[in-house]
């Protein structure tokens, strides 16, 4: 029946329209107009006028480029020590068997774990009279002084790569698993060592999910505002900044110029670095 | 090539230390919610009790945190199935112009820094006097869900058979006979992971609801936060314990039964 099957390819617009409208509203009435306020805000005077001043402000200003350069850094540390951490675990998750379950597992966990919590939970252990210095000093006699993680920069990358790095660690593991494992062995059986095989022939074929996951671990640090609400101490980064120009000055003006210049930075990584990744994939 | 035992025991190595480094910091939170105290030296809490549970199930800023959380997350998980089950089926299931467009704004939210739609939504609210109603954190825990409601749900669509449907219609039912009678029912797991999923995001989160809540309408994540500003180390992991094993059961549930991998940033 032609009429029939028509009625599902070609449904009245006014359906469409009014099934997508709720979300439509919510979207422009809830997304796009207060971020619009906030880059109003942030590129007019108290008087008014249209001006690019809170942005010359922002970057001539020692605190504010100080925590530029802090977020940036943070999330280029958690991207690497990410990145570390998830090729060998990658080896190991695709182990067959109870290993490479176990494995995906505890690499899955973090991601279950509120972040407001991940960065409480951190921010005890590694205390500096808590369980893991505990354990170094007294238990095991590694260290004749506890070290000073919480709270420092240090604390933020540690934390922020617990709770962010199973992006990277999932798709690398899932990646290395996809590996026909007879191009590994048959680089082996002509003559590559380990090394050569990996950087040679492994490595480019797990690249795109890495650096995927690279990008997705990336820009949840940068974002991130839970964790360096907590843990950081010895310095704001851009997001608890803004939120401390609000709370502590009602200066909404700088707070707005701040997120909108945190709002172009994660655009401009997530669509330029995804250009890269669909290039990259291309080629290879 | 380094011989196969020492290989292994590298990565046996290698897995404790991962496995610590994993468990230990929620392991410790356990312990701390559990500890009558916790003095340094000690490896572990000399006692254990579980008063600081009845504690916060006592206490009325803590209870009506609580209450507060739960309100919300229901709200919001049925306004956000209601609102974006029929966006989703649309753009599922039809093609139009504009298509791509429209699903590429509902995921807008998840393009930009949670701080900055934070600070965006809470200038505006503040305009409109909205800032510290329940209205206002439904609002803002809505935005947060919506890219992902949209998102499962949109996949799931995608995933039925539309030959069914159109046998449905080819034997006299009615447009609106396929849609509850042969599409949604389909659709169920999708929607249960949907729920769950969004349940789990408005009971977790904090950087929105930091922003636009009022000490009324705090929901236990802040109250969380709050109490870690006061120091009290046992109550707060408590309060930590009590979002965190929800958290991690539902989202092993998911896994297991609905298979869908969904994971967010904040």
């Amino acid at each position: 029946m032609p009429a029939a099957a028509s009625t599902i390819a070609t449904p009245r617009p006014l359906w469409i329209a009014g099934a997508i409208a709720p979300g439509l509203a919510i979207v422009v009435c809830l997304v796009l107009y207060p971020i619009g306020l906030a880059l109003w805000v942030s590129l007019t005077s108290s008087a008014g006028a249209l001006t690019l001043q809170r942005y010359i402000d922002f970057f001539a200003s020692g605190d504010s480029y100080r925590a530029l350069l802090r977020t940036l850094g943070l999330a280029l540390a958690t991207t690497a020590a990410s990145l570390l951490l998830s090729i060998p675990l990658g080896y190991l998750g695709r182990i067959p068997g109870s290993i490479g379950t176990l494995v995906r597992v505890l690499v899955s966990l973090p991601l279950a774990v509120p972040v407001l919590i991940a960065g409480y939970a951190l921010a005890l252990f590694y205390a500096e009279n808590g369980l893991f210095n505990n354990l170094l000093v007294r238990v095991l006699h590694l260290l004749s002084d506890p070290l000073l993680i919480s709270y420092t920069w240090t604390g933020l990358v540690v934390a922020c790569t617990w709770r962010f790095f199973p992006y990277t660690g999932l798709l690398v593991i899932a990646a290395l698993q996809a590996i026909d494992r007879n191009v590994e062995q048959a680089a082996a059986s002509t003559g590559a060592n380990p090394w050569q095989v990996f950087t040679r022939v492994t490595l480019p074929l797990i690249a795109p999910a890495a650096l995927t996951g690279s990008i997705l671990t990336f820009v949840s640090t940068f974002g991130t505002f839970s964790i360096p609400l907590i843990m950081g101490r010895g310095g704001d980064v851009l997001s608890v900044m803004a939120y401390r120009k609000v709370s502590n000055a009602f200066d909404w003006p700088v707070a707005s110029t701040i997120v909108i210049v945190m709002a172009v930075i994660q655009i401009a990584v997530l669509v330029g670095l995804r250009r890269a990744v669909v290039r990259w994939t291309r080629r290879g | 090539m380094p011989p196969p035992l020492a290989r292994s025991l590298l990565g046996g190595v290698f897995l404790v230390l991962f496995a610590g480094f994993i468990v230990g910091p929620l392991i410790v939170l356990a312990l701390w919610s559990f500890a009558q105290q916790w003095f340094w030296p000690s490896l572990l809490p000399s006692a254990f009790t579980l008063r600081w549970y009845e504690w916060a199930a006592t206490v009325p800023n803590v209870f009506r945190s609580l209450q507060m959380s739960l309100i919300v997350a229901a709200i919001v998980t049925l306004a956000t199935t209601i609102v974006s089950v029929p966006a989703a089926i649309a753009i599922g299931r039809y093609r139009f112009p504009g298509r791509d467009f429209i699903r590429g704004l509902f995921s807008l939210p998840l393009l930009v820094p949670y701080i900055s739609l934070g600070i965006g939504i809470a200038s505006f609210f503040y305009a409109a006097r909205l800032n510290g109603t329940l209205a206002a954190v439904v609002l803002a825990h809505m935005i947060a869900a919506l890219p992902f409601g949209v998102l499962i749900v949109t996949a799931a669509v995608e995933e039925l058979a539309p030959e069914i449907e159109e046998a449905a219609l080819a034997c006299g039912a009615s447009p609106s006979t396929v849609l509850w009678k042969v599409m949604l029912p389909q659709l169920v797991p999708a929607l249960l992971a949907q729920a769950a999923y969004v349940f789990m995001l408005s009971m977790d989160e904090f950087t929105l609801t930091l922003l636009v809540s009022s000490p009324e309408t705090a929901t236990l994540p802040v109250q969380m936060y709050a109490a870690m500003g006061e120091g009290y180390l046992q109550i707060s992991s408590a309060l930590a314990m009590l979002l965190l094993v929800p958290s991690v059961l539902l989202s092993y549930l998911i896994a297991r039964y609905l298979r869908v991998d969904a994971t967010t940033a904040g």
